[in-house]
């Protein structure tokens, strides 16, 4: 891949007035920003739009198909699906978010570090992301949440644990092509410490790549939180997530299966849009 | 690298839409299959589609012989009737070995392997007369020594359903004639004795080893062990020698062992199966409306309940147990969990039992405010957090649990629900390491005892059902009720047991779940025992 210079990071306004228009002028990442926005406010507003609490029960009127009162039916509590839904989506975006920040600055980091200094810091960061890449995903996460029990701790845990791995990866092989580079040589012999050198001239040229991989990563993080809630070691009732949703329903497929269908294509949605930024966001950086 | 990463994320979407198509197809499939062999079921669906505990034999349709293959979730590991409890092992070993007396699928208490029997006036001398020309599946005569020699062996053994009537002595008076004497009067005593446990086997096992016996049983019932693996199916041919003439009209009885619930309705579906024994509540309407199958469907023993661990700091507090039951909406429970399959409950006895007393004892209502009442008048005014223990992959369970947790909230008690795996779940209750768990109680004879002395004897086995409950008053009824004779006297004790019960709550009782299997339209003739047992002398397969 063509790597970018550092220093076409001149004037800010005009910088960004450049962007919006590049962003305009890219269908997907557009097409996945709206999607992205018009879930996540939905997800703001569901306390304004619906009238229902999602776990308010009533059970004198349960797997009611879809009407005009409740829009997308109820479930076999009574509770009513669309509003359950929308805060699904806050509860497992929430959870997806705050469950990223720490593996991505801590893989971006390390694998600066690495890519940077090469050397034994490489062989021992290498060693570790290589041990961990041979370990299936789901046998850590059902690991991890059956040792720390069910919930949202298993997950947070779980991904502190192997969340970093893809960004250090990707950094380092990144942060490796970059050191060659004649600029860093010259900021090199002009004195600047590494740190400064890694934090100031390279994360700029770090960050598009690992952005997009955290677009990616975010989609698989979803589906591993959907995958738990499914089992029954994710999220706890009375708390709304897709996952618990779609094995509710499971029941009923044949019967309802909106109750089952509606939380995974909740999920399939989120999963389009986040790919289609990732995607577009890979479009922009590589043309500029 | 970036078409790498690029191609990665199309991994994920395309993933996830072929997981979605998975799950259509799955759904449109089952539709399919169901309506796509109409022409098949033909005139049988009507018919079987009402087949209730007991359908008619109708020979026009259906012919002798045939295979009759039965779906179950668990296999047989043993046929020792005196060591073992379970429904897995209950169900083959009914089979196989039959007892004195039996029970309808009403739950009446009927003769079977006696002709008659008589109890005297102080009800302490039991007689039992032989039917004549009952042979054992080996084709020797059955005497009422080999009915000594049974019921001594399990007196001697003891075992999981021992007989709780204190015996004096087991006699044959001829060869015919089977005299018990009891030291005190036990009213329970006929119908433990219609029990599987109490079933006939051959004096001496036949003269073979225990061991050795219980791998090849021989028994009296309608149906010969052929071949079996403990841990998968067994194949039962028919009993050349049963007692009742030209019964069963299958050839042979295959328990197919299905572990999985959902596999077992498609197996249904599909017609590889003739019935399945585990059918979940919430797929009965399935399988009713399915175009071949059907659902056989009976009144059954069995209470669903919530369990309070009486031993807990905030559950020892009656109030505490009265604030949750009036604020549990069973009613409403029952409806959204069961489907129309269920009742619901008031006292501890389901209604297929006798002296349930479910028309006069008054269980607390549904009264939020008076829940609130209650609470307040505890030691725990302000509300507490706890902890429902529920076994997993049970998805009625699993519901009710969210509801009692809605309930709970109401009247400011914070649950939190605590779902583990079955093996694991029943390790922690019999440990007692639960504040309150949702779980049934079933009578194992149609007997209020049967139900009662388990869930509310603080020194028997299981200790009030692991409640732990402890009641002066009410082992004193338990006690009463197990001596006195049927009758008006006995019906007043249990009503008076159950009030307290009812008033106390250390359970609360949800709902009377019937007993569902689903079967194959052109099934004929099957019965369905309030006990969850099936009798197959009658079945025929038709086309």
């Amino acid at each position: 891949m063509k790597t970018i210079s550092a220093h076409n990071l001149t004037g800010p306004s005009r910088k960004s007035q450049g962007t919006l228009r590049r962003i305009l002028k890219n269908p997907t990442l557009l097409g996945g920003i709206i999607m992205l926005a018009i879930l996540v406010l939905l997800a703001i507003l569901i306390p304004v739009i619906s009238p229902y609490d999602p776990s308010a029960q009533d059970l004198r009127a349960f797997l009611q198909p879809p009407s005009a009162e409740h829009w997308l039916g109820t479930d076999q509590l009574g509770r009513d699906l669309f509003t359950r839904l929308i805060y699904a989506a806050r509860t497992d975006l929430t959870i997806m978010v705050l469950a990223e920040i720490i593996p991505f600055c801590t893989g971006v980091f390390l694998g600066m570090l690495a890519g940077y200094y090469g050397k034994w810091i490489d062989n021992i960061i290498s060693l570790v992301t290589d041990t961990f890449v041979a370990f299936p995903f789901y046998l850590i996460v059902i690991i991890v949440a059956f040792a720390s029990g069910a919930g949202q701790r298993g997950i947070f845990i779980t991904f502190m644990l192997v969340g970093w791995i893809v960004f250090a990866r990707v950094t380092r092989g990144v942060t490796v092509s970059l050191r060659q580079q004649e600029w860093v040589a010259s900021a090199q012999t002009l004195g600047l410490s590494g740190i400064r050198i890694m934090f100031r001239h390279i994360l700029p040229n770090v960050l598009p790549q690992a952005v997009v991989v955290l677009m990616t990563d975010m989609v698989g993080l979803l589906v591993a939180i959907v995958t738990l809630g499914y089992l029954g070691i994710g999220i706890a009732p009375p708390t709304p997530d897709w996952g618990t949703m779609i094995s509710d329903g499971q029941s009923f497929i044949t019967t309802a299966w909106w109750l089952s269908a509606m939380p995974g294509l909740a999920v399939v949605y989120t999963g389009i849009a986040l790919s289609l930024v990732g995607d577009g966001l890979a479009d922009l950086w590589r043309r500029r | 690298m970036s078409k790498k990463y690029a191609f990665s994320r199309k991994l994920w979407v395309t993933g996830i839409c072929t997981l979605l198509i998975l799950v259509l197809v799955a759904g449109c499939s089952g539709g399919q299959s169901s309506s796509g062999s109409n022409e098949n079921a033909g005139q049988n669906t009507n018919q079987a589609g009402q087949t209730e505990g007991n359908t008619g034999a109708n020979p026009d349709q259906a012919a002798t012989g045939g295979t009759f293959v039965y779906g179950r979730p668990a296999a047989v590991n043993s046929f020792d009737l005196h060591n073992q409890i379970t429904a897995n092992n209950a169900f083959a070993i009914d089979k196989v070995f039959e007892s004195l007396l039996s029970f309808n699928s009403d739950g009446e208490i009927v003769d079977w392997l006696a002709e008659s029997h008589s109890v005297s006036e102080d009800g302490l001398t039991y007689t039992f007369v032989l039917r004549d020309g009952v042979k054992f599946s080996n084709g020797t005569d059955v005497t009422a020594e080999d009915a000594v020699f049974s019921l001594e062996r399990h007196l001697e053994v003891g075992g999981p359903l021992a007989i709780a009537a204190k015996v004096d002595s087991v006699k044959a008076q001829d060869a015919k004639t089977l005299v018990i004497t009891l030291q005190e009067a036990y009213t329970p005593f006929l119908s433990e004795l219609s029990n599987f446990s109490n079933g006939i086997i051959p004096k001496d096992f036949g003269g073979v080893s225990e061991e050795e016996f219980f791998k090849q049983p021989v028994g009296t019932g309608p149906f010969v062990v052929e071949s079996w693996d403990p841990t998968g199916d067994v194949t039962f041919t028919k009993n050349p020698y049963y007692w009742q003439e030209g019964k069963p009209y299958i050839d042979k009885l295959v328990y197919k062992l299905i572990e999985d619930d959902s596999q077992a309705i498609n197996q249904l579906k599909a017609g590889e199966v003739d019935a399945i024994e585990s059918l979940a509540l919430q797929n009965a309407n399935e399988i009713k409306e399915g175009a071949d199958t059907a659902v056989a469907e009976n009144g059954s023993w069995v209470t669903e309940q919530i369990f309070f661990n009486t031993l807990d700091e905030h559950f020892a507090d009656v109030h505490v147990r009265r604030a949750l039951a009036q604020a549990i909406d069973r009613e409403g429970l029952t409806n959204a969990l069961t489907f129309g399959y269920a009742q619901t409950a008031t006292s501890l006895l389901p209604t297929a039992i006798p002296y349930n007393s479910n028309d006069t004892v008054k269980a607390l209502e549904f009264n939020v405010e008076a829940a609130k009442q209650e609470l307040a008048q505890s030691a725990y005014p302000n509300g507490f957090s706890t902890k429902l223990l529920i076994a997993s992959g049970n998805s009625s369970r699993a519901q009710a649990a969210q509801i009692i947790q809605a309930a709970g909230k109401e009247i400011g008690i914070n649950i939190e629900i605590e779902s583990i795996e079955l093996a694991a779940f029943r390790e922690r209750f019999f440990a007692y390491d639960f504040s309150m768990m949702i779980n049934s109680g079933q009578a194992d004879s149609p007997e209020a005892n049967s139900i009662i002395a388990f869930q509310t004897d603080p020194d028997g086995f299981s200790k009030s059902y692991w409640t732990h409950y402890t009641n002066d008053e009410v082992t004193k009824l338990l006690r009463e009720g197990q001596k006195t004779q049927d009758g008006e006297e006995r019906a007043a004790t249990y009503a008076q047991l159950l009030q307290i019960l009812a008033d106390e709550v250390p359970y609360i009782p949800l709902y009377y779940p019937e007993i569902l299997k689903g079967v194959r339209s052109s099934v004929d003739g099957l019965i369905v025992l309030p006990n969850g047992s099936l009798r197959f002398e009658e079945v025929r397969i038709g086309q």
